[in-house]
Formats: C-alpha cells, structure tokens, sequence
C-alpha cells in the first residue's frame, strides 16, 4: 500500500479526486491480503471495496500515513474475520501470530515481501525466463488449470508440470537474489530530492 | 509500538463511539500496534500460492478503474440525496471552523450562565426554607459510573476510581493494568516480575459504580453496583473458581481443560466457555442464571440442572426453577450492562432496587402500593439524573414515585 502524505493530505481536505487515489493505491493490495484469508475472490473484493468506502462520507481527519493504513488494515482484517466466522472457518493466520514472528528487518530471515514488489520481482524474473516457460508461468497465474494451458499452448500437460514446477523454483532463486533490489527507486528518489537541495 | 488513534478503530469497527471494542476486536487492534499487521499484510516468496496471489494482484490492479468508477456512481446516486453538495463545502471550510468556534463559545457562555442561574436559584431555596438535611453534608444524587475497589492478596486496597491509568500491581507473576477505558486487565507480566505469591484479589463496586475486569484467562466480566468478584489472581489448579455477590455479566473464555464456576451464594455455575448473567444481590435471597450463548451447569446442593441459550434458572431456597425467555425479556435481563435500567414487567421492589443501587439512595414502599405498576415499558439511559427517571415512571398509572431528601417513596395514586 504505498499512500503518499501528498495523498493523505488531499483527503484530509475532502478532495474528491483523493478518494480515487487511495482506491487505486490500495484496492489490490487489500483484496489480496483479504483472500488470503478468506479463499474467496468476490468477497474478498467486497470487503476491501466496503473498508475504503465507509471513509467516503465521512469527515474523518488522519493525522498520520500510519493512522489511515490502520484503518484500513483493521477494518479488512475484521471484515475477513467476521466472514471466516460466519462461514466457521478458521483464521489462517492464528497460527502465524501465535508464532513470534520476527519483526526485524533482517533480510537474511525475512523473505517477505509487499505484494507490489513481489509482482514487479516475477515480472522482472519472467523477462529472464525461456519463452515455454514464461507462457506456462503467465497462464498459471491468470488462474488457468495445467490442462486448459496444455491445450492453449499446444503441448502435452506433462509438459506443462515440467514447464511450471522448474519456473517457480527460477522464479524463486530470482526473487532470493534480486529481493533487495527492486526497491531502489526509493533510493533514486532520496538522491534526487538530495541533489535538488544541495544544488538549488 | 505503534499507535492507534480511538475514532480510528471506531470506525473501522463500524461502531459509535461510546461502544467498547469485544476482545476479538482489541486483538485486532493489538495485531497493529504489536506491528505483525505488516508482516501479515506481506507475502513469503516461498509461499506455495505465490503465483495465484501474484496473477490476482495483477488482475486486480487492471480492473480498479473499472471497479472505482462503479463505486463512484452508485455513491454519488445514494449522495446526493442525503448530503449538501460537497463543492460548496470545499471553499467554507476555515469558515466552518470558524463557526464551530463560536458555537462552542455561545455554547459554554449558556451553560455558565446556566449553572449559575441554578445555583442563585438554589441558595434562594436554601436560604428561605431551612433545609432539614442542614446538618448532613450535601450530597448531590448522580448517577452511578465507572468506578471500584480492588482488593489484594495481602488485603491491601486500591481505589480504581481515583488511580490513574498504567500497572496497578503485579499478582502471582499476572501484571493487573486500568486502561485508558477504565477496565482493569489482568495478562502474564512479560519480565515475570514477582508480585505476591497467591490468593484472591476481589473487584467491589460501591453502590453507583460498574466496573469491567478481564482475567488472568481472557475471560471477562461486568459488575454491576452493588456487587463483588472474588477470583484468583492466575489460574493455576485444574478449574477456575470464582465468586460472586451481586450482579455480573460474564464472557468466559473458552477453555475445555479447565471448566469455570461461579459460586454465588451455594449456588454453583458451571461452564466450559459460554455468555451468561449472574444475579445474587443477597436482599433478592435467589440466585438468577441467564444464558446468552453456549451452555452451562447449575448446581445447588444436591440439586443440579443444565440449562440452553435463552434460558433462565432461578434458583431460591432449594429449588431450581427453569424458563423460557423471549428475546425482548433477554435484553431486560442485560439491560445494564448496555447502560440501561429496565422498566418492563419489573415489579416495584425491583425498580426501586435498581435505582438504589445505581443512585446510591434510600428507597421506601409505603403501605397500600400495589406490587406492579401499571403499565411502563421500555428503558432508560442509566446516564439519565434520577428526577428524570421519575418523571419517566411517574407516567404509569398506578403507583407515584417521589424523591424525599436521599429517599425514593412509592406510594399508591389515587
């Protein structure tokens, strides 16, 4: 979720135009985090369209980029719970917050990664990928069963096991040695506004 | 440590404001500010659906327009019909404030102005009529609020009222904390501090006060005025006792290992893990067991009962008596804990009991009044000062409520 303060303070004002801002900024990013939890691409959708929603009509001031991420991070996470609840499910995550999790930023244990850097790795690591094995990869995740992709691509399904299990593990290897960089442009950013101050 | 602003969470629950979070909800809350929310939100690279999630993203971020553009429309069809156009707010929002600030000073001019009207008035009465509680020291009636004792393994007495908030001790390795929403929770001391060893802490509230205590297990409990809780500081045997006078509104956290009973006057309930009302004022002489969720025992000396959900088990002298409730007659029973006194189908003696303990006054039924008034129905804000609650039962037909000094009469109308 990558909320400017820029954006935090168009919304503070009540700009109109801010609320479709902060829809594109984190629709995605809740949805998926929601189904995750859930299982379920239509609920998830709903639940992370009506936590952002209920901010529309109200006048609520945040005073910190934090503060509306909470929102918002409590807001999806209660509306996946109360589904899970209602359908008597469990939470896929108890199990994970009873563990201590380790908060550290230590990149040598920690593999996670926000999910729009997760897609810009694999569409990084893709470009590095044989042309058979990209094509398997991009079907799999436009949620195509192996055998619907062994007949658009036109090769056997035992190809397309062969094809996807050895892009997942490329794909794996590339994310592991590539984690660190995609975040650069932040970097870039910093040294611009550096120079902008230094020079100006 | 991360902070959490209350409007916030408020609105994030969906709820208004003076409603407390339920403890599914703090944990939530707690997820955040502990900071494993965002770890959570992120997504491991060995994860075996990473491709699935991935293609959604990516589906997701293609169609958001589409989807905005949707939500748009059909909110600005809702809008429109319910609000001012927003533009003419935009350009009026310093004036807004401005308005605001005049409003609040016309507002506190008012109520000074007020205040000290009421108060010229109340020396007049005063100084013409000699008062005849001139001797005693003048005590305002108020309503009851959010306040108790507690009381220590080793005897010693905390003010809860008065305490601001943080630790208030340590007790049997269990850290006892009032929080910001005056509730007192008891959770396992992170450094293990040693407190005293052992024994029962009890939680009193005074007449006019309510208080909220989470235990060492989770489970949680509201006292209504008048009433005490007698538990141990953690759970350590292989059941969890407590004890209770009065009136208490438990949410016992589920735990199948170690079944939990109240004792309230040799009456014993006992649970797994459910939502229930005890009430055991010793002046009632019975004990009365409500069941909001789940299941539970009831046992009076030999005699034993389990009772369901929407249940009620009322046990006096050696006797159980089980019935049925409606929905309505359930929300009368846990009137209070929602902040309400309950009027319906409550006899004289029990309203007038009712105020007593909440206003903290003395109540008198005067020869000749009939048991049951003739007809009130509905509630009322416990927050309400007492002449408005009077004025409020004074609308029955039968019986007539005054308010003499610290005293509330019920007499018969004629």
């Amino acid at each position: 979720m990558h909320i400017t303060s820029d954006l935090l303070h168009r919304l503070n004002n009540n700009e109109p135009a801010a609320h479709a801002d902060l829809f594109k900024a984190v629709f995605a990013d809740l949805t998926v985090f929601v189904y995750r939890m859930i299982d379920n691409e239509d609920e998830s959708e709903d639940i992370a369209i009506s936590a952002i929603t209920r901010l529309l009509g109200k006048k609520l001031t945040f005073n910190a980029i934090e503060q509306l991420k909470a929102y918002l991070y409590i807001s999806a996470r209660n509306g996946a719970l109360n589904y899970l609840r209602a359908a008597q499910k469990e939470d896929p995550f108890r199990r994970q917050l009873q563990d201590d999790l380790p908060i550290a930023e230590d990149p040598g244990i920690n593999k996670k990664y926000e999910m729009d850097h997760l897609r810009k790795l694999i569409e990084a690591g893709l470009g590095k990928l044989e042309k058979q094995c990209a094509a398997v990869i991009r079907l799999t995740m436009q949620n195509m069963q192996p055998d619907e992709i062994a007949k658009t691509l036109n090769i056997s399904p035992n190809q397309v096991y062969t094809q996807k299990s050895k892009g997942i593990s490329r794909l794996r290897e590339f994310i592991e040695q590539n984690g660190g960089k995609y975040g650069i442009p932040v970097v870039i950013i910093l040294l611009m506004i550096l120079c902008k101050l230094y020079f100006s | 440590m991360k902070a959490l602003s209350e409007n916030i969470t408020q609105l994030a629950f969906g709820k208004s404001d003076d409603v407390p979070l339920t403890s599914e909800e703090q944990k939530i809350c707690e997820e955040w500010t502990s900071g494993k929310a965002s770890e959570l939100m992120k997504v491991d690279a060995a994860d075996p659906r990473l491709l699935e999630f991935v293609g959604l993203y990516d589906k997701l971020e293609n169609k958001k327009q589409e989807v905005w553009e949707s939500i748009e429309a059909t909110h600005s069809l809702t809008q429109s019909a319910q609000q001012e156009i927003p533009v003419m707010q935009l350009p009026t929002a310093r004036i807004g404030k401005r308005t605001w600030m005049l409003a609040a000073a016309v507002l506190t001019g008012s109520i000074v102005g007020v205040y000290a009207l009421y108060q010229f008035i109340n020396n007049d009465k005063n100084s013409v009529i000699p008062a005849q509680s001139m001797p005693v020291a003048q005590r305002s009636i108020e309503p009851g609020r959010i306040r108790a004792v507690l009381t220590l393994a080793d005897n010693s007495q905390i003010d809860l009222d008065t305490l601001p908030t943080g630790i208030v001790a340590y007790q049997d390795q269990m850290e006892i904390t009032k929080q910001q929403d005056n509730q007192l929770v008891y959770k396992v001391a992170d450094n293990h501090k040693t407190g005293t060893r052992e024994g029962n802490n009890s939680l009193t509230t005074p007449y006019g006060g309510e208080y909220k205590v989470t235990l060492a297990d989770g489970s949680m409990v509201w006292l209504n005025a008048g009433s005490s809780l007698k538990y141990p500081a953690a759970f350590t045997g292989t059941d969890r006792v407590v004890e209770i006078t009065g009136e208490g509104y438990f949410e016992v956290a589920e735990d199948k290992t170690k079944p939990f009973h109240v004792m309230a006057n040799g009456t014993e309930v006992k649970v797994l893990g459910t939502h229930f009302n005890v009430k055991a004022y010793e002046a009632d002489k019975q004990v009365t067991t409500t069941l909001v969720s789940g299941s539970v025992a009831i046992q009076h000396g030999t005699l034993a009962s389990n009772i369901k959900p929407n249940q009620q088990a009322i046990v006096t002298g050696d006797n159980i008596a089980i019935s049925n409730r409606s929905k309505n007659e359930m929300a009368q029973v846990l009137a209070w804990k929602n902040g309400l006194i309950n009027l319906e189908g409550e006899s004289v003696t029990t309203i007038l009991q009712q105020i007593k303990r909440w206003y903290n006054v003395d109540t008198q039924i005067e020869a000749g009044t009939p048991e049951t008034t003739s007809i009130l129905t509905g509630t009322v804000e416990r927050s309400q000062p007492l002449p408005k609650v009077l004025e409020l039962l004074n609308t029955n037909l039968s019986v007539r409520f005054t308010l003499q000094g610290y005293t509330v009469v019920a007499k018969a109308k004629k």
